[in-house]
């Protein structure tokens, strides 16, 4: 403290004998930008609530922002004020940083965007809804992402499609093939839609979405399908046309995990009769091109839940290599040139029974389930410190873990007392259910 | 780390003792006996006076598998394969396939009597727990070699502790054993298709260690070409 008085002293006194301002920025702690979302008011009621819930829930959600509680007294306020709201004294006295105002006409939303501080409005025009809830609750996500490009200078993961794997329950067992059945289901953010997009009556399973940047509401997704017997990767589209199968490689194909850049799919395969980890190099438009490679063989031991780095030069997977499930990463970029196995590291965690390791977006984490006081919980791995870090905590057992495009959440189920898709805020440390009713809800994958 | 120093020290035993062993079957390998030796295993090539020693599984079975672009067998394993049996060259139920998928195949119990018993296993073991499942996987042997047209799923299944993600993959290695003990017992390869459950098809739905231990099992679907 004293060493800052001496050099704001001494800068002082030397400004003067240079004539010129200096500026001086000392690093200060960014204050959380306090949001107020305006209520919209439409004769559609219908849409009016979803557009209120969409566009609050998503800012909540995210958490970057603090939501200014909606008080009676300025419910009114916005009521009677009509279109001087926007120039009312009344964000600055209340500390709110930016006012979003839903405005609907016609099926048209249009929303503004008051910075209070700066006095500027910026305008998200014209936005067309539809007849269907599931379309406008995605347009609305990507209206509320496109505000918080704004606010935050990054956008959010709300219009982030969730796939996951639906098993009705069934009272009794039936071990007949034709009686067993899971289809894969879409959802969102928040939960709201709960879309079958498959229909194979057959059992399907870890669902993961193709390369990124899909802009429009359909979209290409793999998934792992029992429909011939023996599980296939296949690739499937979600307007509902015909699925074909992806990788032509015999016996199980299993635990399919697509890298960043979409060019390559990791998954298990025991065409060689070992549990193996391959990849698969995929083109532009989802094809497969040339054969699997073979990338890690372990003899005796059972190797899952394979995951590629951003940079597709590391594999994070699962082995018992030593007895115990543990998370393992190899840097493959070396094999697929040599041949030669690669060298592994292993994940040092206080956990047991480790599984499903996935990396963050910018390279840095690995996050995975292990069983630590008999349940499984999340854990963040930091990669160059080394560091196991336990997420969650709670009586549930939770699986199947890999993180939002923002790196800031992240998506898991949880096997007991129920099997559900959760969306875990890391910041707030939150956690928002997904998925509800009875059955198995399981093998959740995020958009990227 | 008990298995892990078993594994080690059947392999080493292996090295120094047998110089025709190309394999070790199971990390429980002294439960059936099944030390495979290069010269007893030629029947797979079809001629059993033609002897020769091999070294990698490929050797072994031929490159049955040229589906996938493999990593060096020998820097795997030290030049001791393991003795796994490579998936046949088709996947039942496709377009280049003679064998249907998995909706024809039926509860052998309709056809097969009660040959197909379920084979039991202990917690996180892919090697059956009992001399009943050797006998068991005898007489399955011996069915399938007198009906060459008959064809199997094995399934593989756990109990529901371990993650889901983790039963995947033990359930392709206790099917693959399986089937890998069938060959060994002479059937041929094409005759068996393994399959994994994992944990997502269980017959006990309890808590108990009884319903767990119904659970980890490998039943049988068979498909027979003579009946029409």
């Amino acid at each position: 403290m004293n060493r800052l008085r001496l050099n704001l002293l001494l800068l002082a006194l030397i400004t003067p004998l240079f004539g010129t301002e200096i500026e001086i920025s000392l690093p200060t702690k960014d204050r959380q930008p306090t949001l107020y979302v305006a209520t919209l008011r439409s004769s559609d009621h219908e849409l009016e609530n979803l557009v209120n819930y969409v566009i609050s829930e998503d800012f909540t959600l995210d958490g970057r922002g603090k939501m200014f509680e909606k008080t009676t007294a300025l419910l009114t306020f916005e009521k009677t004020k009509g279109e001087k709201l926007y120039s009312d004294e009344i964000w600055h006295t209340h500390k709110i940083d930016y006012v979003i105002f839903p405005n609907l006409s016609e099926n048209k939303l249009v929303i503004n965007l008051l910075n209070v501080r700066k006095s500027t409005i910026k305008t998200l025009s014209e936005i067309q809804l539809t007849a269907s809830r599931d379309k406008n609750v995605h347009i609305l996500h990507k209206a509320s992402d496109f505000l918080m490009e704004q606010i935050y200078g990054k956008a959010g993961i709300a219009s982030k499609r969730i796939l996951y794997s639906f098993k009705p329950y069934r009272k009794e067992v039936d071990e007949s093939t034709s009686s067993w059945t899971s289809e894969i289901f879409e959802t969102d953010y928040l939960g709201i839609i709960n879309r079958q997009i498959t229909n194979e009556h057959s059992y399907l399973i870890n669902p993961e979405f193709t390369r990124k940047g899909s802009r429009s509401f359909y979209y290409e997704f793999i998934y792992v399908t029992y429909k011939l017997g023996q599980p296939q990767i296949y690739l499937g589209k979600s307007d509902g046309s015909a699925s074909v199968p992806l990788i032509k490689l015999c016996g199980n194909q299993l635990l399919p995990k697509v890298s960043f850049d979409g060019s390559f799919i990791c998954f298990i395969s025991d065409a060689s009769g070992k549990s193996d980890v391959f990849i698969q190099k995929i083109d532009s438009s989802n094809q497969a091109i040339g054969k699997p490679i073979q990338v890690y063989s372990g003899t005796g031991q059972t190797s899952a839940s394979p995951s590629l780095s951003p940079d597709n030069k590391l594999l994070a997977f699962v082995s018992d290599k030593t007895g115990d499930a543990k998370v393992y990463i190899a840097n493959i970029e070396q094999t697929l040139v040599s041949r030669k196995p690669p060298l592994l590291e292993r994940v040092k965690s206080t956990c047991s029974e480790c599984t499903s390791p996935s990396f963050s977006h910018d390279g840095t984490k690995i996050v995975f389930s292990g069983k630590i006081n008999g349940r499984r919980q999340i854990f963040l791995y930091d990669i160059k410190q080394k560091i196991a870090q336990q997420l969650t905590t709670g009586s549930e057992d939770k699986e199947n873990p890999c993180f939002g495009s923002d790196d800031r959440h992240i998506l898991y189920n949880t096997t007991s007392p129920t099997t559900d898709i959760f969306l875990l805020s890391i910041d707030q440390n939150k956690v928002r259910k997904l998925t509800k009713g009875s059955g198995e809800k399981h093998y959740p994958a995020i958009e990227k | 780390m008990k298995k892990s120093i078993l594994l080690s020290f059947t392999s080493l035993l292996l090295c120094t003792s047998c110089t025709n062993t190309v394999a070790i079957l199971s990390k429980k390998a002294s439960d059936f006996g099944v030390f495979l030796k290069a010269r007893a295993l030629t029947y797979l090539e079809g001629d059993v006076n033609e002897t020769k020693a091999a070294y990698t599984s490929a050797e072994f079975f031929g490159s049955t598998n040229e589906d996938f672009i493999p990593l060096d067998e020998k820097e795997i394993n030290g030049s001791i394969a393991y003795a796994s049996t490579p998936q046949p060259s088709f996947t039942p139920g496709t377009k280049d396939s003679l064998i249907p998928g998995i909706d024809l195949f039926k509860d052998p119990k309709e056809t097969a009597g009660g040959i197909f018993k379920k084979i039991y296993f202990d917690t996180d073991q892919y090697t059956p727990n009992s001399s009943e499942a050797k006998q068991t996987l005898q007489k399955i042997a011996n069915y399938l070699k007198k009906h060459p047209k008959t064809y199997v799923f094995v399934e593989g299944h756990c109990d529901k502790r371990a993650s889901e993600s983790y039963n995947l993959a033990l359930g392709t290695k206790r099917s693959g054993t399986i089937r890998t003990i069938l060959v060994n017992y002479g059937v041929n390869p094409n005759q068996l298709f393994s399959i994994s459950y994992g944990k997502e098809r269980p017959v006990a739905l309890g808590n108990t260690n009884s319903d767990f231990a119904k659970n980890r099992r490998v039943a049988f679907k068979i498909y027979s070409k003579d009946e029409k």
